[in-house]
């Protein structure tokens, strides 16, 4: 009886790990951010010289991420708003606001959450609302990766810019393991068998050091073999993605 | 690439480590545990299969020669399984470690074939595919002594010795490139793990062979507990992301180095090599340990010596000092027959290693073709350690930065106590165990990983200085062993400081471990995306080349140039699969250790302008384009020459990335 409560317990508790894995939502990227070394300045933007960004989405998108920049004292802030046109001047698919906050990095990673997903594979137009009253000069990050996942192009004051010329940015797809593995096996079927490639040595390690630890404990067989493994696992990815 | 390709290279492979494991029970006859024979057969196998081999191709016709040396291993493999099954050898570990170890080793495999699969088909490293891979592909389907895949006409000084046994695997089991190398490298993956394994666990015990195998395939370069405080430099707002880039830099010091763990994906020739040496510090330590059968011992272990030196020549100073330090141990216990046999082995291992031709007998002997590596002795940077990126891992770490232009950094600079503390913890705790506990058995040990470590201090490479690193990457891999072997006299220390003991050997291996374990989720990620984004297109270009006759000369448009262009990504890395997988030359001279300067210049002049002159000097007769990559000017030059009847076209790829010319010159009009 005694040893079987360590073995249904690490049982359910394992069970309970692997699933709360497969089913917290959590912030995939969906395009890929370019080199840091190439982010360049552009600025200063206003509310009078909006800066934005054509894109096209491959997946549905629900936050945008921008590198702004606010030319005041450390911890100085502004309230910034995004909105998501259907083009230059268009219709609004969605918007958000965030706080940029002056750090003595530079640019300060604004993360944008938006009210509704952007769709997939339609093109769409982000800008950039800076308040009219805001007092410090306000710089935005660029980039000339010219990278295939931005297809789009910088904008400034509703104006086309150069063609290799993006606002850098990053957008993200809040989902869970279970409903991405199916994209991750379209889109990237090596890194997947990768880590089920990783999960079988692993779970045999913890199985054989239950197992080890276990002839002369034999309450700590079940819990060594079956729970360290999924709180790594859980660590590495919450800690990566959430 | 087929299952069944995949299966049968690996059995092909396999063939030399049971092979191994005959001459391992002839050898000590009195060994009945089988753990330790099938340690240490893998890397006696590939020892005498690579210098039967290398020796063979020196002498006689190619085809023979592979066939001869593979009916020879074929044979003794199955006498080698007749044999185990009726001594049954004891398996003596409990199946809780049995399971423990199978499962750990399992993940250092599948570590080494996702660096290893990377390098070929995610762009993640280049020179393992466009040179190493490159010279497999064309030993498999030439002649012998091999030509360089970039000077077709010369003979490359390099070492050879891994990349015949590679093309060996394809020639006899007709599989392909990727399939045999990747066999040939998890095979010495898995055996030198064995062969660390089986050297110490016969003269301590299981739980000091597991250690030592384990701190020498997880060492790393770059500490760990930088990671929190690592100035990573991306802009990126998924930690996620941010991590995927990490892998490389966890096990990558400041000496641009990298950890064992990257190594088959880097430099799968390194692998193969100390695979072998491992065979050979196993048959010594069983001579020295007083076997009655020492005349073939020292004989086989100066034939995996040599096949070590021939594989990867910078092992051999490493492995000499060891082997100088056991003699000088041997003849202060007034042992002189053991020292004697220990010097009679290093002697005739380098004697054996010049039997083979590539860089060592070029070093020696000199060579009408190409420049030969050169060493100068430079003692005014002793105690240093080279800071530079080595070629094919040149990235920045972000765990350290050391300033620009500096180029050496003293054994005892910060960055070094900071990055490898626990080399120092290591050595200094190895010493403790010598002077008072009277371990002289870890003598050896420290005396390699130390050896390694002020060779570049000693030593500079006159033809590429940077090469010298390699010496510092042997040097953190060989420390790792050391400490294994420090941690697992800690665990077994008895007495009312056990706990202590015990405290500092789990810390010791926590610091070896720790940036391999936490670069182990990470390593996926190097196979998410690709660089090389016609491969199916220049897959095909390749199986098209592949089925003429050997011998073609290719001119890529676009593509490289120079020995800096064949390891990017650039021109959607079709070079790579031209050289390797079509094992069609490209002959603009990789570098100095063949003609470069001559091919390099009339290459240049080729690409440019498609001069007649270039052209037939070189003697090329193919032009491989990637049509949408191509500049106006190349388009205006290709067009003009197709106007003239030069160029006609003989492949379409599937989408039209892809087109292969054949090149008419004046010879061939």
């Amino acid at each position: 009886m005694t040893d079987r409560v360590p073995a249904i317990g690490s049982v359910i508790a394992a069970a309970v790990l692997w699933i709360a894995l497969l089913l917290v939502p959590v912030d995939w990227s969906v395009s890929s951010v370019p080199a840091a070394g190439s982010l360049f300045t552009v600025g200063p933007v206003s509310s009078y010289i909006v800066p934005g960004q054509t894109i096209l989405p491959t997946e549905p998108v629900d936050r945008v991420a921008v590198p702004i920049r606010v030319g005041g004292p450390f911890g100085s802030s502004v309230p910034i708003r995004l909105l998501v046109l259907t083009e230059p001047g268009g219709d609004e698919l969605a918007a958000a606001a965030a706080t940029a906050v002056s750090i003595p990095a530079g640019f300060d990673l604004v993360v944008f959450e938006l009210d509704s997903p952007l769709p997939p594979s339609r093109w769409a137009y982000l800008e950039l609302e800076i308040p009219p009253e805001t007092q410090w000069p306000i710089l935005i990050g660029g980039t000339r990766s010219d990278l295939a996942e931005f297809p789009g192009q910088l904008y400034l004051r509703g104006q086309a810019g150069w063609p290799d010329q993006d606002l850098f940015h990053q957008l993200l797809r809040r989902q869970n393991l279970a409903s991405r593995i199916p994209v991750i096996w379209s889109l990237h079927r090596a890194a997947l068998l990768g880590y089920v490639a990783l999960l079988l040595p692993a779970v045999t390690i913890f199985a054989g050091l239950g197992l080890v630890v276990g002839r002369r404990r034999p309450v700590l067989r079940w819990p060594l073999a079956l729970l360290p493994l999924p709180v790594m696992v859980g660590t590495y990815y919450f800690y990566a993605l959430l | 690439m087929s299952l069944i390709d995949l299966i049968l290279a690996f059995v092909l492979a396999g063939v030399p480590w049971l092979a191994g494991v005959r001459l391992v029970m002839w050898l000590a006859p009195g060994e009945p545990r089988l753990p330790i024979l099938l340690g240490a057969g893998g890397g006696v196998g590939i020892g005498a299969f690579l210098l039967a081999l290398m020796t063979s191709l020196r002498f006689l016709p190619v085809e023979i020669a592979v066939r001869g040396v593979f009916i020879l291993f074929v044979a003794l493999a199955i006498w080698a399984a007749v044999e185990l099954r009726r001594r049954r050898p004891l398996w003596d570990i409990s199946s809780g470690w049995s399971i423990l170890v199978f499962g750990f080793l399992g993940l250092v495999v599948v570590g080494a074939a996702m660096n290893f699969a990377s390098g070929v088909w995610n762009g993640a490293t280049h020179e393992n595919l466009a040179v190493r891979m490159a010279m497999t592909a064309h030993m498999a389907a030439g002649d012998w002594p091999p030509a360089d895949p970039y000077a077709p006409g010369v003979e490359r000084l390099y070492r050879y010795t891994a990349q015949a046994w590679g093309a060996s695997v394809m020639r006899i089991g007709g599989v392909g490139l990727f399939e045999a190398v990747l066999a040939i490298t998890i095979t010495s993956v898995v055996a030198i793990f064995g062969g660390i394994f089986a050297t110490v666990a016969s003269f301590r015990n299981y739980l000091f062979g597991l250690f030592a195998a384990a701190g020498f395939v997880t060492a790393a370069h770059a500490s760990f507990l930088g990671l929190w405080r690592a100035p990573i430099g991306e802009y990126s707002a998924s930690r996620g992301e941010i991590l995927a880039g990490l892998d490389r830099e966890l096990v990558q010091g400041f000496t641009g180095s990298h950890g064992f763990a990257l190594l088959p994906g880097n430099d799968f020739t390194n692998v193969v090599a100390i695979a072998a040496g491992f065979g050979g510090a196993f048959l010594t330590v069983q001579l020295l340990r007083g076997s009655s059968a020492r005349i073939p011992l020292a004989a086989l272990a100066a034939v995996c010596l040599g096949a070590m030196a021939a594989a990867a020549e910078q092992t051999l100073p490493i492995a000499l000092a060891t082997l100088v330090i056991l003699a000088l141990g041997c003849a202060v216990r007034r042992d002189w027959r053991a020292a004697l046999t220990v010097a009679l082995i290093a002697v005739a291992g380098v004697a054996l290693a010049l039997v083979t031709q590539g860089s060592l007998s070029a070093i020696a002997f000199g060579s009408e073709v190409g420049s030969r590596a050169s060493f100068g002795f430079t003692p005014e940077n002793f105690l240093t350690l080279p800071t530079d990126a080595m070629l094919y891992s040149a990235r920045t770490s972000p765990f350290f930065t050391v300033p620009a232009g500096q180029v050496r950094v003293g054994f005892f600079n910060p960055i070094v106590l900071k990055e490898l503390p626990w080399v120092f913890l290591a050595f200094g705790l190895g010493a403790y165990f010598v002077f008072r506990a009277r371990r002289f058995y870890l003598v050896p040990f420290l005396g390699m990983a130390l050896t390694a470590f002020l060779i570049p201090g000693l030593f500079t490479d006159r033809v590429y200085p940077i090469n010298i690193a390699r010496f510092t990457s042997v040097g953190v891999y060989l420390a790792g062993l050391a400490a294994g072997l420090v941690a697992a006299e800690l665990w077994t220390r008895s007495g009312r400081f056990r706990p202590a003991y015990r405290a500092v050997g789990v810390t010791l291996m926590i610091l070896v471990m720790g940036s391999w374990v936490a670069s182990v989720p990470l390593w996926p990620a190097r196979l998410y995306d690709t660089a090389n984004v016609s491969l199916a297109e220049d897959l095909e270009v390749a199986a098209f080349l592949r089925d003429g006759l050997y011998g073609r000369r290719a001119l890529v448009l676009p593509g490289p140039t120079t020995l800096a262009g064949v390891i990017t990504d650039d021109w959607e890395g079709q070079h790579k699969f031209v050289v390797a997988f079509g094992a069609t030359s490209i002959p603009f001279g990789l570098d100095a250790y063949s003609g470069g300067g001559w091919y390099g210049a009339h290459y240049r002049r080729a690409y440019d302008t498609l001069d007649p002159e270039a052209m037939q000097a070189l003697g090329i007769d193919t032009v491989v384009v990637a049509p949408q990559l191509l500049s106006a000017d190349q388009v205006e030059m290709l067009t003009r020459a197709r106007g003239d009847d030069r160029l006609v076209l003989d492949f379409v790829s599937s989408d039209g990335a892809r087109f292969v010319y054949t090149y008419l010159s004046d010879d061939n009009d």
